[in-house]
Order: C-alpha cells, then structure tokens, then sequence
C-alpha cells in the first residue's frame, strides 16, 4: 500500500485584502456550494486533497498533488469556470508552491498575515474550512497533517506573544478602557448624553462588549427613544445629568451643543456621593465635557484624540509583537517541513522493503526442501546455510554497487552512505 | 553551623522574581512564556522547607518571630497565587517575590537552636501564630494591592495605557481585594492575639513581656479597622483609601520589629 502512496506536494492560490480591493475579492468569494464544486472537480483532474477558505478579508484554495504546477493552473481555471470574475483577479491572485505555500498556510493560521495582525476568527475559519474538506472527503493525511499543525502554531503564537493584545478601534479602545476603570462590563450603567450617530456608535460598542444597563439622556425623548430601540435602557431628560453622573459608572457624551454640558462644578457634586471612580468619555465636537473636569479625583476623562493614541500604540505594539510571532510560525514551519522530508523517501523505502520480503520469501522456497524430514544437526545446518545465504542476497546490490561507486572516484559519498546505513554512522 | 536550607526559600523566590521581571522587561522578539509555574515551585520549595525543619526539629517553625516570618511568607505566597487566579493577572508578581525573598532572608539569617521549652509546643500557642502570621500576610499583602492600584489610578489618570497597565487587574479588582485582604488580616491578627494573650495567661507568663508587641498590634489594627471605617464616609476616595492602605505596611512593619525584638 505505501508504495503507491505517491509524493505530495502543497500549493496555495488565492486573493486576499494584500493582493485585491474589496470588490475583486467578492467576485471570487466561494461559498459552500462553489467551494464543494470547485473541490470536487479539482479531485477529478488528478488532484489528491483540497480544501477552501473563504472569508471576507480573503480566498484561498489549499491543494495537495504530486505536480503543483499543473494543479495551481487547474486551480485558475476552476475558479474562471465557476465564479466568472473580472479577467483582472489572475493577476491579483498569488500562486504559492512546494514550501512557500506550507510557510503561507502557517501565516495564514496564525493570523501573522491578517488585515488586522492577532485577529482570534481566523483559527475559527481555518479550522473550519478542513472539516468541510474532510467531511466531503476532499482532505487526507497531508492537508490534514498541514492544518492541524499550522493550528498548533497559531495557538502558540496567540499564548505567547501579545499579538492580539489592545484594542485597533476606537470604540474596542473605550470599552477597554471602561473595563479597567469601572471593572466588568454587565455590572456596570452606562450614561449617554445625546442621540446622534455618534452616541449610537458608542452605544453599539458598550452593547457589543456585553453591557446591559443604560441611561439615556436626552433634550428630547423621541431622539432618545431610537437609542432605546437599539437597546432598551431607562430614559432621562438632560436636566438629570447630575443625578446620572451620581450613578453612572461610565458616560459618554456625544451631543451637538455649543458649550460645555458636563462641568467641573457638576462632577465635583456627584463625586461626593460615590466612592467609586467615573468614566467619562467625551466624544462630541466640539468638547461636552469640560477638561478641568479630569482634575477631580476619581475622574477620568477621555477625549477622541486619547482614544486613537491608545490605537495607535497598540497598532506600534502588534506590529513589534508580529516578529516573535514570525519567529515562532517559522519553528512550527521547520518541524512540519521535517516530518513533509521524511515522507519524500516513502515510497523508495517501501519498494526496498518488498523487494527484500520478495527475497527472502524466494530464499525460503529453496531452502524448504532440504529441511523436510532433516533431523535437529540438519536443520541447523540449513538454517545456518539459509541466513548466509539471504545476507549475502541482500547485501549483493549495495556491496557491488559501493564497490563500482568508488571506482568511479565517487568513495567519499559511498562510503558515508554506508557508514549511514549500515553502520548507525561508526566505522573506520 | 550553617544551616543552608534555610537560603533555599530565598534564592527560589529571587529566582522565580527575576523570571518575572525578565518577563516584563525582555525584548519583544523573545517568546513568552507562563512563569506562574516558577512563582508556584518557588513556594513549594518553601514550604517543603519549612517541613522539613519542622519533621527535623519535631515541632513547627514557630519559636521565634524570625520563623514565623517565614511561614508568613509562605502564607503571602499562597495568597499571592490564588490572587493570581481571582485578578486572573501575573502582572503583581514582582513585588510579592521580591517581598518573599527578603522575607525568608532575614528569617535564615536569624536560625534558632532545635531544643524549645515545652509551653511554646502547645496547641494554643501554634493557633496564636497561626492566626498572627497569616493576618500580617495578608496585611503585608493588602498594603502591595494598594501600591498597585495607586500605580493603575496613575497610569490611567495620565492616559499611559501600556502593555503592562493592560495586564494589572482593574481599578475595582484591585481596590475589592486590597479591602479583602486588609479586613481578613485585621480579623486573624486580632484573633491571634487575643489568643496569644490566653496563652500567656494559661502558662502564668508575665504579661509585660507581651507588652510591646501588643502595642503594635493594636496600631495595625487601629490602622486598618480606619480603611474601613473611612470607605463609608462620602469624601474619603478610593484613591485616599489606597494611600492610608500603602502606609499600612509601617505598622505591620511595627509588629514583626517588636516580635523580632522579643518585645
């Protein structure tokens, strides 16, 4: 059986946000039904294992054939076939052979080649992407070998860098830092003054991040009320707004006033009665919140330009983090390119191992005979006879063949191999 | 003669210290690795240590204040890992390590003779220093939360949310179990010397031997009965709160000078 097992190769095509806009890479999106087509008939032109991701920020066919070459052309022309995209994508579209598409695959899963650098969905859709291959029965040992490891090294990379550490957008910034004033999310009332855009992008992000309690604050409660529709919370006229910064434990500010809604004299009442520190996020233009209000104590307050700082450093961060994780994918790549090595001389291995049962079962056809109706001495004798035989047999080839090598001038190599292979590396 | 198993809490806790400043400090290319584990055989070293010379000597390490310092380490310790748990951080670790070692230095500098009267084997007295070195722990470890706290407070008050600001626990975790800690430890000190006096009265001791270190148990009380006395009043912040915490560690300081001092 293994020595029909054929040598595989890995290859890897596809478009990703690096290579093609947006609009390019909707035209190639795969979803199921074309991704189970184009695997299907991938198999049927010769290839041995496939399998397809598809996500928003990239489209990638992984394949596993003795010839890359003409399975990465196969792979082009499928895809032609079944998606009809714009003629531009083939130029937009990498091509990745041999061990360039194992060290691609890695990257992929460990999220070192995301748009955004330590994103936790990947490893979700890698993952994915194999079990609907296998399930299909398009994935085998190889792919299935490369994916799980590629996983292996993703979950290294994100338990021992900080690749996907801090918060890359403004909101995910705020309600990260709502966490380390005010403490968990879903304990927590969250105050919004205003009803604009702004204040329901806030209100999103503080939702999305798992708060429950919201106070809405508002000159006019219609205004109000659509922010309630996104998520039910209690309604406030604004001339509560001291009572709210009693109780709040978080508030974000997003009106269209001309002034200043939240003054110092106003916090300074409210922080009498609590002994707990407030979080005050400012995001309306101009200011809501009057900046000598960040001298109280207790208080901290945040404005847009502090938010995209803390961005903007956690973008720093990541980028640094992106080389340990390079470091660590390039590890993981080496041992699979170790084991992917071993299974290149396979099939030599399993022809030399039948060739050798083929002798020595031919050995024993001669050697029945003479042991039938032999008395004990006898049949030691013939044993003896049998295994100098079968020895001499085996070692015929590479002894004749060392022996012509190193007339040729080629003794150095041949000696080494045999001190390899027959010698576990000693010998004069 | 040296008794050189007593440096072996030390050295593992300097170690296990300096594996977590590496930590911090290492450049970013380098692979991170969890240290909890070096923070965890340190502390197991120590209290197989302590043992030991307990299986040894045949009786616990009690005898003198410099012992049970020792063991308030290694009851600091095991705090410091089940707060490791609750805050979910490794981030505190420095200064609970770097604490440990001192610690357990000054108790091995300070080793005393095998043989020790009969009254201070008693049941009585082992829960009075029980009780008493485990509340200075977690006073000692209340004061570290308070210090850690003020450097959150401060961090995020100046806008430097760093990597490091990112994995010490927030301002409300931090401020829940400095409070914890110092109630808890004001509540076994006061226990154990309560008890400590008991004793001293079932063994007809002198009560003014005690009189010293009575005193300053009192103060840490005193001290810490005031955290949670100011925290109900209305104008007394967090952050006031977390200062009278930090200081908390002079009184403390106090008790272990005057146990150490025979006083």
């Amino acid at each position: 059986m293994a020595s029909e097992r054929r040598a595989l190769h890995a290859s890897a095509v596809g478009i990703s946000w690096r290579s093609a806009p947006s609009e390019l890479r909707d035209q190639c999106l795969l979803p199921t039904e074309l991704a189970n087509r184009l695997m299907s008939d991938l198999r049927s032109r010769g290839c041995e294992e496939v399998a397809v991701l598809s996500t928003c920020n990239r489209v990638e066919v992984w394949a596993a054939s003795p010839s890359p070459e003409t399975t990465t052309r196969d792979i082009l022309d499928l895809w032609d076939e079944i998606c009809h995209p714009d003629p531009k994508w083939r130029s937009a579209a990498y091509l990745r052979h041999h061990e360039e598409a194992v060290d691609h695959v890695f990257r992929v899963a460990a999220s070192v080649d995301s748009l955004v650098l330590g994103e936790t969905q990947i490893p979700t859709q890698v993952r994915k992407a194999w079990e609907a291959a296998r399930d299909g029965g398009h994935c085998g040992f190889f792919l299935g070998h490369l994916v799980q490891n590629a996983l292996v090294a993703g979950k290294r990379v994100r338990t021992a860098t900080r690749l996907g550490e801090g918060a890359l957008s403004i909101s995910s910034a705020a309600v990260d830092l709502a966490r380390k004033i005010a403490g968990n999310l879903e304990r927590l009332e969250v105050g919004i003054v205003g009803a604009g855009e702004m204040a329901e992008l806030a209100l999103v992000g503080f939702v999305r991040a798992g708060a429950k309690r919201f106070v809405y604050l508002n000159r006019t409660e219609a205004n109000a009320n659509r922010l309630n529709n996104v998520h039910p919370g209690r309604i406030e006229p604004l001339e509560r707004l001291d009572a709210a910064l009693a109780e709040c434990d978080v508030l974000v500010s997003a009106t269209g006033a001309t002034g200043f809604v939240v003054t110092p004299q106003l916090v300074k009442a409210a922080m009498k009665g609590r002994r707990r520190p407030i979080f005050l996020l400012d995001i309306a233009a101009p200011r809501d919140i009057d900046p000598l209000v960040s001298k109280i104590d207790g208080v901290f307050l945040y404005g847009i330009d502090d938010l995209e700082q803390v961005v903007d450093k956690n973008r720093l961060s990541r980028t640094q983090e992106a080389r340990a994780a390079e470091a660590i994918v390039q590890e993981e790549v080496e041992r699979f390119r170790v084991w992917w090595r071993s299974l290149s001389v396979l099939p030599l291995v399993a022809e030399v191992r039948e060739r050798t049962h083929a002798m020595a079962r031919a050995e024993v056809d001669r050697f029945l005979p003479r042991v039938r109706n032999a008395s004990e001495d006898e049949v030691r004798s013939v044993m003896e006879d049998f295994a100098q035989a079968l020895a001499n047999k085996f070692l015929h080839q590479p002894t004749s063949q060392a022996k012509r090598a190193a007339a040729e001038g080629r003794e150095p190599e041949t000696a080494a191999a045999l001190r390899e292979l027959f010698l576990n590396g000693d010998g004069n | 003669m040296i008794d050189f198993s007593h440096w072996i809490p030390p050295c593992a806790y300097l170690l296990a210290g300096a594996v977590y400043l590496w930590q911090i400090l290492s450049p970013r290319e380098t692979e991170r690795r969890w240290v909890g584990v070096w923070c965890l055989g340190a502390t197991g070293l120590h209290l197989v240590q302590i043992l030991t010379t307990a299986l040894v000597r045949q009786r616990f390490p009690y005898a003198t204040m410099w012992e049970a310092i020792s063991v308030a380490v290694a009851v600091l310790m095991l705090s410091y890992i089940l707060l490791e748990k609750l805050a979910r951080s490794e981030a505190l670790g420095h200064p609970f390590l770097f604490l440990a070692a001192l610690g357990t230095a000054f108790s091995a500098l300070h080793t005393e003779p095998a043989q020790w009267p009969i009254h201070v084997q008693s049941g009585l007295f082992l829960t009075h220093v029980s009780l008493g070195v485990s509340g200075l722990a977690l006073l000692t470890a209340s004061s570290l939360l308070a210090a850690a706290w003020l450097w959150q407070y401060r961090q995020l008050r100046t806008k430097r949310f760093t990597s490091l600001s990112r994995r010490v626990p927030d301002l409300v975790t931090l401020d829940r179990l400095f409070l914890a800690a110092s109630s808890v430890g004001a509540v076994l000190l006061a226990l154990g010397g309560a008890l400590g006096l008991f004793w001293m009265n079932s063994w007809n001791l002198p009560m003014t031997n005690a009189t010293g270190k009575s005193v300053t148990v009192i103060i840490a009380l005193l001290w810490n009965a005031a955290i949670a006395l100011l925290r109900q009043r209305g104008q007394f912040s967090s952050r006031a709160t977390a200062m009278w915490g930090l200081a908390g560690i002079v009184p403390v300081l106090l008790v272990l000078w005057a146990g150490t001092r025979g006083l």
